[in-house]
């Protein structure tokens, strides 16, 4: 039974109302190195929403995903080309404040990451670092963070035991909780759930759907079906490029590009 | 064992490998054991020869002149100074060495030099240390002083306490850090707030291996802080220390100073030993 | 759940961020301070001992003369003796440090492992002047007593044996202080080769096993060869360590400039040499002392930069 022949070469992309959108990317090349690893790759982030990237291993989702907040700055040799619009404004601009954009977008790793302090300093980080709070300010921004990312109840009575001394997902939740208290617009997830065990998954993703009503979410995943599960949008991704961006479930039911098909029918990757 | 001349190939040939064998893991355990037997007539020795000498007058007296009696004091006060002003040295510019390597100078040229150094340093012999610091502190004053004892025992611990801080930095996942800076932290402060004090027991451990090899060195002191029959805080004069002293006495004609330079070896093993023993229980602790 | 409006508060730089450049330089100028140090003890060295050196020109590697008086001083005898004394170390301590990292590896039962591993690091962490003073007062009496007496007495006038024997029967000559140096290096090495032998990969030695090769022939033939770079580079090191050894060896050796005639007798070593001497010496004398420090370091760097260039080559050490 055979489809008929599509051009491989192929791509789409949903259009939106800017609007809509929160924070794009606008042809965006990113090199390590000699070596180009995203060709002009132009990305709307849904505001409000989850937007998911997926791919095989090596397109280019967490490149792209470290693009957005220029964590990439921190090794040499690696460099973007473009333009990536927040708000309209471009954060590629060299000028611009790099620990001011990371307040207003934040990410969220692979494995989790718990600061070596407590559980409170942990969350209270981020405030310590930039907002001139008064001691019952931070305490009242923590808890509201630690309710946001569903791990109030599990450690309100111990916001002094150190961070490492919670489980794996639990861990994750409360780099969540961190990256939250800043207040952040938009919250990059780099395959957050990948070290976790099933039951923390779902917890997980139970507190994406609560947060995104109030942040632009984009999340890259390696599991389809997390994708299908969580987000709004989602852009697939091949070799650097993006081939098709579209609503979810269009995506996933009734995709335009014949490689896009190819990949969420499981033919390769 | 029927079938057994079927299984072996060539019996003759097996019993002689096997044989071989057999003398290669006796081989084995004697060297073992000489070591075992080694360490354990000198501490033998140690304790046999030094133990009776042992009583509150060495740390209440001050080394005796030749033939009369005394005890340590001046000479464990002195150790213990020099010992803590080296280790301080260390631990500032090993600390921010390891972590400017770590850190900041990743894998380039310079990096690479400053490891070779580092390294070159770090097994030098210590009585060259000692000559560099003479010609570097005490020639041009004129005189042997306790910071300058420092300074020598100070140059042969940064290279351990810069190794260890580098390898336990570098072991912190990259995800660490980049969480710092994602949260918008200055790198300096991630790195003190964060990887510092993820790393802590690594880099205490570091300290202590670096006190370790410190406090039992003799050679570097001789030509630094020579030592000081009497008890003295003063640093920028000659210091009374452990090893020099162990070094006069031991080869006194009286038998009271040859008892107190085996004290003193008793003081100076235990020191280094219970420094080895607690770096190795921290190692073992798991991270919380 | 009620939205949480999102802050448009206008927010400061975070507190510390205008630190980053200093904190930087200070940690590279920490790092450069080794440099700065490694340099000057270099110039140190060389600009000290310039005066012994060009005075005494070649000579001064060739000439025993080391006399104070007369101010005239030849380094061949400390220079032999430093060699000799530390490749003789080596060359007793490799198999002994070869023999007990391979118990550990592959013979030891489980309970014994443990301990032992710890006895041997223990010895690694006995300050050298306790070797020293050991070796004075017991393992030396004990050698003369033992050993050197008694071939001694049964050497028969002209016989080869009585050459090697030759030298006073005090247990201070080269070959005591050799077996000490030995003693020292000993757990070093033996620890960096037990480490090297864990860094085999399992399936490599199972592989081997599981051929039938007894466990001889396993560490031999494909152990030893996986590590052969790095075990060389830590036989280097631990002759990098034996040749500035200086406590262990300035009690035994006999301290006399000239070559020694055989094992048993006294000799010098150029660490034990400047120990005794410096802070008696003025004028040349001190610059052929420090002149020795030189030659000591470069022998030393010439050592340690080959064995990090084969411990290089095999993994990041």
């Amino acid at each position: 039974m055979n489809a008929p022949t599509r051009d491989p070469l192929e791509t789409y992309s949903a259009p939106l109302p800017p609007s809509a959108v929160k924070l794009e990317t606008k042809n965006l090349d990113f090199f390590y190195g000699k070596n180009q690893a995203l060709m002009g790759v132009s990305l709307p982030a849904i505001k409000n929403g989850v937007t998911a990237l997926i791919g095989p291993s090596g397109c280019g989702k967490s490149t792209l995903l470290r693009a957005m907040n220029r964590i990439y700055a921190l090794y040499p040799g690696q460099r973007a080309k473009g333009e990536i619009l927040l708000d309209g404004e471009n954060i590629l601009d060299p000028s611009l404040d790099l620990s001011l954009l990371r307040t207003r977008i934040g990410m969220v790793f692979q494995k989790p990451t718990p600061f070596p302090m407590s559980i409170y300093d942990n969350v209270a980080f981020g405030l310590k670092l930039h907002e001139g709070m008064n001691a019952k300010q931070m305490r009242e921004r923590v808890e509201e963070s630690l309710r946001r990312a569903a791990l109030w109840d599990e450690v309100k009575d111990k916001l002094n035991a150190s961070g490492l001394s919670l489980s794996g997902g639990q861990q994750q939740r409360l780099c969540v909780a961190r990256t939250i208290a800043v207040k952040p617009e938009v919250l990059l997830l780099d395959e957050p759930a990948s070290a976790l065990d099933p039951i923390s998954t779902a917890k997980l993703e139970e507190t994406i759907e609560q947060l995104k009503s109030d942040y632009t979410i984009v999340i890259v995943t390696h599991n389809l079906q997390q994708a299908a599960r969580i987000s709004d949008y989602t852009g697939f991704m091949y070799l650097g490029r993006l081939i098709e961006f579209a609503p979810t479930s269009e995506l996933f039911t009734n995709p335009h590009a014949a490689r896009t098909q190819d990949y969420v029918t499981g033919r390769f990757g | 064992m029927p079938g057994s001349a079927t299984l072996v190939r060539n019996p003759g040939r097996s019993a002689r490998r096997k044989l071989v064998n057999g003398v290669f893991v006796f081989f084995c355990g004697v060297a073992t054991l000489v070591a075992l037997i080694a360490l354990a007539a000198i501490l033998v020795s140690l304790v046999g020869q030094g133990v009776g000498g042992l009583d509150a007058n060495i740390f209440k007296l001050s080394t005796p002149a030749p033939g009369s009696v005394g005890g340590l004091a001046n000479a464990i006060v002195g150790s213990i100074m020099l010992c803590a002003l080296a280790m301080l040295i260390a631990l500032v510019i090993g600390i921010l060495a390891g972590t400017w390597l770590a850190e900041y100078g990743g894998d380039g040229w310079y990096a690479r030099i400053i490891r070779f150094v580092n390294d070159v340093l770090l097994s030098a012999p210590s009585i060259l240390i000692g000559l560099f610091v003479y010609v570097l502190l005490v020639a041009p004053f004129h005189g042997f002083s306790g910071y300058a004892g420092a300074v020598a025992l100070g140059i042969i611990a940064i290279p351990v306490v810069t190794r260890t801080t580098e390898d336990v930095l570098k072991l912190q996942p990259t995800a660490l850090r980049e969480s710092g800076i994602a949260l918008g932290a200055p790198v300096w402060t991630t790195i003190r707030k964060i990887l510092w004090k993820a790393s802590l027991g690594g880099i205490v451990t570091g300290g202590l291996l670096a006190f370790a090899r410190i406090s039992g060195e003799t050679a570097p002191l001789l030509f630094t802080a020579l030592n000081n029959q009497f008890f003295s805080w003063d640093m920028s004069r000659p210091m009374a220390n452990l090893p020099v002293v162990i070094f006069n006495f031991a080869l006194s004609a009286y038998d009271d100073s040859r008892r107190l330079a085996w004290v003193g070896a008793i003081l100076i093993t235990a020191a280094v030993l219970a420094a080895q023993i607690i770096a190795r229980i921290l190692i073992r602790e798991p991270r919380r | 759940m009620t939205s949480i409006p999102i802050d448009s508060a206008i927010r400061k730089p975070p507190k510390g961020a205008a630190l980053d450049p200093v904190f930087r330089f200070l940690c590279l100028a920490a790092a450069t301070a080794l440099l700065a140090t490694l340099s000057g003890v270099i110039v140190a060295l060389a600009i000290g001992g310039w005066p012994a050196l060009a005075k005494f020109g070649l000579g001064f590697f060739t000439s025993t003369t080391w006399n104070p008086v007369t101010d005239i001083y030849g380094a061949e005898g400390p220079i032999v003796g430093t060699l000799v004394t530390s490749v003789l170390a080596l060359a007793l301590a490799l198999p002994v440090a070869f023999g007990i990292a391979v118990f550990l590896v592959e013979f030891a039962p489980r309970a014994v492992r443990q301990p032992v591993a710890i006895a041997v690091q223990l010895l690694a962490g006995v300050p050298s002047i306790v070797y020293g003073m050991w070796g004075l007062f017991v393992f030396a009496p004990a050698f003369a007593k033992y050993v050197q007496l008694p071939l001694m007495m049964n050497a028969e006038p002209g016989s080869l044996l009585e050459k090697l024997t030759m030298g006073v029967p005090n247990g201070a000559n080269i070959l005591t202080a050799s077996i000490i140096l030995a003693i020292m290096i000993l757990p070093y090495m033996a620890a960096v080769l037990r480490e090297l032998f864990l860094t085999v990969p399992p399936q490599l030695r199972e592989s081997a096993y599981g051929i039938g090769a007894t466990p001889l022939e396993v560490t031999w033939q494909v152990l030893l060869p996986y590590i052969r770079r790095s075990a060389i580079g830590a036989v280097m090191l631990g002759l990098g360590r034996a040749l500035g050894e200086t406590m262990a060896v300035t009690f035994i050796i006999g301290n006399s400039h000239n070559l020694p005639k055989s094992l048993f007798d006294s000799g010098s070593t150029i660490a034990s040499t400047i120990a005794n001497e410096f802070n008696e010496a003025s004028g040349l004398h001190q610059s052929a002392l420090i002149a020795l420090g030189l030659i000591l370091f470069l022998i030393t760097f010439a050592v340690l930069a080959s064995a990090r260039l084969l411990l290089s080559q095999q993994r990041a050490v």
